[in-house]
């Protein structure tokens, strides 16, 4: 497969192959780990998903301090429909080795629900932002804000707080605690709000229009007054100037 | 999903209850529900819940102060019920919320508010 010359078509396919690989362990009731290349993987049970790992995702860990709730469960959840969407939309080959089931508490997730949210997910960022380079670029604030006012999601403030120019969206949200798929969304929001450099949507692209004027820096600092620039030499009033010296001499 | 099922089925005891959800807020995903076994509507409906919800948190003009007061509560009265979204507030990072639908024969909306706030400041430890 991988050598293969990629279209359009194939991308999709390829994109759909680890739900259709899901709903066929599935419809076989199969138990173990559904490895999806270096990405992650599902844990069936019995042809339900009990567990997902993706490494575009925070675990269940991750998300305990900002969601230290009653009950372990719901980070457990959310960081499986969380991971389930990287993994699901993942080109890696899917490889199923059968094993035990995994320990802990078991809730049990359909291929189907997971891939209804994956779409309706993927709906909601492209209907905030249609660009998904937005979710793997390195999260960098605009220097300035060209507008009077901006409302904010609590989120979105804490992406801009925290943005280093290096980060992405996921490594953001594992460091805020956040669903991977959050801050894709707050990110995507931020985007459309002008309010992060992106690359190549931008009509007129940041990086030759934010370097100042070049410092002076064969002009005297102190000397006021003089043009950051000189206009180009005029040869013929120079020619004539110095015919004119010249005839005084 | 025990403690949180445990929660949702004293809410369910509220007067008129006819079925309640927790939603992530950030996804619009249900994460637990009670009253209603159909699953596809239950996505959906938490899905459209969610707009809503995000609509009123993005708009100013529902805010009662200049700087911006945290929404706490958002009702919606049809003829036929209430429904009650209720955020869980700041411990839970906003991250979710409960709807609660009320059936507007046998339901009363104040009450229906008021243990509804006890319930949740207990299901999120407040």
């Amino acid at each position: 497969m991988a050598d293969r010359t990629r279209t359009p078509t194939d991308d999709r396919a390829t994109g759909d192959r680890v739900a259709r690989t899901l709903g066929t362990l599935e419809r076989e009731r199969a138990t173990g780990l559904l490895r999806v290349g270096d990405d992650g993987a599902f844990h069936l049970d019995r042809g339900a998903v009990t567990r997902a790992e993706s490494r575009h995702a925070p675990g269940p860990g991750d998300l305990i301090g900002a969601l230290g709730g009653p009950d372990p469960e719901l980070p457990a959840l959310l960081a499986l429909f969380d991971a389930a969407y990287f993994l699901l939309g993942s080109r890696a080959e899917p490889v199923f080795t059968g094993g035990p089931p995994a320990h802990g508490p078991v809730r049990r997730i359909t291929a189907a629900t997971l891939d209804h949210e994956r779409r309706r997910r993927r709906t909601l960022l492209d209907s905030a932002w249609p660009y998904d380079d937005a979710d793997t670029a390195a999260v960098v604030p605009v220097r300035r804000v060209r507008r009077q006012r901006v409302i904010l999601t609590g989120l979105q403030a804490e992406i801009l707080l925290n943005a280093d120019g290096r980060r992405t969206p996921a490594e953001l949200a594992r460091d805020l605690g956040r669903t991977a798929f959050a801050c894709l969304l707050a990110v995507r929001g931020l985007a459309a709000a002008a309010l992060l450099r992106t690359r190549p949507h931008d009509p007129a692209p940041a990086s030759p229009v934010t370097p100042a004027a070049p410092p002076p820096a064969q002009l005297p600092p102190r000397e006021a007054g003089p043009p950051t620039e000189w206009a180009p030499a005029d040869h013929d009033l120079l020619a004539r100037l110095r015919a004119a010296l010249a005839e005084l001499g | 999903m025990a403690d949180i099922d445990d929660h949702l089925a004293r809410m369910m005891t509220i007067p008129g209850a006819r079925r309640v959800t927790l939603i992530d807020c950030a996804s619009g995903l249900a994460v637990a529900s009670a009253g209603r076994e159909d699953l596809v509507d239950r996505h959906e409906d938490a899905a459209g819940a969610t707009d809503v919800v995000r609509a009123v948190l993005a708009s100013p003009a529902l805010s009662a102060t200049a700087a911006g007061d945290d929404v706490e509560e958002i009702i919606v009265c049809g003829t036929g019920g209430y429904h009650l979204l209720a955020l869980t507030g700041a411990d839970l990072d906003g991250h979710l919320f409960v709807h609660l639908l009320i059936d507007r024969e046998n339901g009363n909306l104040a009450l229906a508010r008021l243990r509804l706030q006890g319930l949740v400041d207990a299901m999120t430890g407040r």
